[in-house]
């Protein structure tokens, strides 16, 4: 791990698309032309329990898989922010789902928090599922880690051909989330 | 997983290492994969089910894994490229057919995910079947060649060349990945398959039927004459030896004149050197040796390493209690002192991060 790396831990329940957005981003850099390693929390995992994806980016060779301490974090829910909080860098974004996190409890820690009102704003697009693209519109907007283009490019790689309709919705949440900061 | 379908030219593609498995073998040509599903190797048959069809080749899942394994016996036998895959407990149940396979002199390939051990163990990357691997595993004298991958790209890699070694050499190949290997998504080359050998012997051993030609028999049981079985344990030896002059794999970074050498492979080897490069950065000397073939063990190309590295120290980290580091003792024996091979490691399905490994490495510093 060097100081260039970009290690980003994105956290929250089981079916909240988590690993998925893990993978769109992964797309995304391979489009930008940059390295990635990314690696989910597999094994009994259940919709409803934790998840957790981390992903790191680099220009360089990236060499350990194992991320010791992230320094940009999408965290969806309020029992992954209790649970590792203190585990993200102090200073770091962390971009948060205000729909489900009291952002009250958000004020004592010594990290840059971004409330995102994602799940409410998927609701009101019409498929909650979309929440994780949403947040992860906002953190490329607050970090600018990655052209904007490139996540779109991201997706294209990600959703499967014939699910165009997955897609469309996808990008319409990537945008709103881009907006939403 | 998604076809390429942007206009973007980075042609790279991003699997899972489970997954780039998976389409090396089908890359390779492999006709037929049995294996049963098990945490976290389940990628591979998940893949394999979806490809092995478009293909239009043999894709089956087993009632277990000995059944696979038999299979696997089986399908060689006839003469096909064959893959089994599975996790730690999974390969312990295979051992028997893997030694009935390796008695056979047969060619296949088997993936092992390792994972924390003994038992069921838990579902965590572990480096704790390196005796059962480079060692045999099942019961008589014999042995499989070792591949340990330490990225996606070697995934895809070390399999197509598995194939080819398995053929050459009528041995089995085990890929030695690991928990972390096996669910790592990293970008890769997805090259064509590219042999290894310009010509492989052909298989007129194999089981086609025999009409209009004298039947082939593949045994594994010799009682005539008296001496049959030791006649072809000297046979299977001379080719081990043969082997182990063939094909030694290893990766050296830094190692020259360094302080200190770490030993690592898979996953390990990559924590490892996150952690050295921030020694190098801050101008201590430390280098790593990575065993790419864990059997035959690369110990011509260590003790040239040893030599280079006059009066160094040795580290050697697994994601086990020890297990490796007999090989290097065995290797350094007469030219490095056996205090000066140190090792850190723990089983149970830990992994070193970083940070701990660079801690570790100032303390040999400091001793």
């Amino acid at each position: 791990m060097t100081d260039s790396e970009i290690n980003i831990m994105i956290a929250g329940f089981g079916g909240q698309g988590v690993i998925l957005a893990g993978n769109v981003l992964a797309y995304a850099c391979v489009d930008a032309g940059k390295n990635v390693c990314a690696m989910a929390s597999y094994g009994a995992e259940v919709r409803g329990g934790t998840a957790k994806a981390l992903i790191s980016i680099s220009d360089h060779e990236i060499d350990s898989p194992v991320i010791e301490m992230p320094n940009l974090a999408i965290i969806m829910n309020a029992p992954s922010f209790i649970k590792y909080i203190d585990t993200i860098k102090p200073g770091s974004p962390v971009i948060v789902n205000s729909s489900l996190i009291n952002m009250d409890k958000t004020t004592t820690t010594k990290h840059d928090i971004v409330g995102v009102d994602a799940t409410n704003f998927a609701i009101k697009m019409g498929n909650i599922k979309v929440a994780n693209i949403i947040m992860l519109g906002a953190m490329i907007k607050k970090t600018h880690i990655l052209e904007p283009q490139s996540v779109v490019n991201g997706m294209k790689r990600a959703f499967y051909k014939g699910k165009k309709g997955l897609y469309y919705i996808n990008e319409s949440a990537f945008r709103a989330g881009y907006e939403l900061i | 997983m998604a076809e390429l379908n942007t206009d973007s030219h980075d042609k790279r593609v991003l699997m899972k290492g489970n997954e780039a498995v998976g389409e090396a073998a089908i890359k390779a040509g492999c006709l037929c994969y049995f294996a049963y599903p098990i945490t976290p190797q389940t990628e591979t048959p998940e893949y394999l089910a979806r490809r092995m069809e478009e293909e239009n080749r043999i894709f089956l899942q087993a009632e277990s894994e000995i059944a696979a394994i038999n299979m696997v016996f089986g399908a060689s036998a006839a003469g096909a490229r064959v893959m089994t895959s599975s996790s730690s407990p999974g390969i312990s149940l295979k051992q028997e057919g893997i030694s009935y396979i390796a008695g056979g002199e047969l060619p296949c390939v088997i993936i092992n995910v390792v994972r924390g051990g003994p038992g069921l163990g838990n579902i965590e990357a572990s480096q704790a079947d390196y005796f059962q691997s480079t060692r045999g595993g099942g019961h008589g004298d014999y042995r499989c060649i070792v591949l340990a991958p330490n990225s996606v790209q070697e995934c895809y890699d070390m399999v197509m060349n598995a194939f080819d070694i398995s053929d050459f050499y009528r041995v089995p190949v085990i890929i030695q990945s690991d928990g972390i290997i096996g669910q790592l998504v990293e970008p890769f080359n997805m090259h064509p398959y590219k042999p290894m050998y310009e010509k492989l012997p052909p298989k007129d051993w194999a089981l086609t039927g025999c009409l209009g030609r004298k039947p082939n028999v593949v045994r594994t049981l010799f009682l005539n004459p008296p001496n049959g079985l030791e006649m072809h344990n000297r046979k299977l030896n001379d080719r081990y030896n043969k082997i182990k002059t063939e094909l030694r794999w290893s990766d050296e970074f830094n190692c020259d004149k360094a302080d200190i050498i770490v030993i690592a492979y898979g996953a390990t080897s990559r924590i490892a050197k996150s952690a050295i490069k921030k020694h190098n950065n801050n101008g201590i000397k430390v280098g790593l040796f990575r065993p790419k073939t864990l059997w035959p063990w690369p110990d011509v190309e260590l003790v040239e390493v040893a030599r280079k590295n006059k009066g160094a120290k040795f580290l050697v980290i697994e994601m086990s209690t020890g297990q490796m580091i007999e090989d290097v003792q065995l290797t350094l024996m007469d030219i490095v002192p056996k205090k000066d091979i140190l090792f850190y490691g723990m089983g149970g399905g830990w992994n070193p991060t970083p940070d701990q490994i660079y801690e570790e490495i100032s303390r040999v510093i400091k001793k």
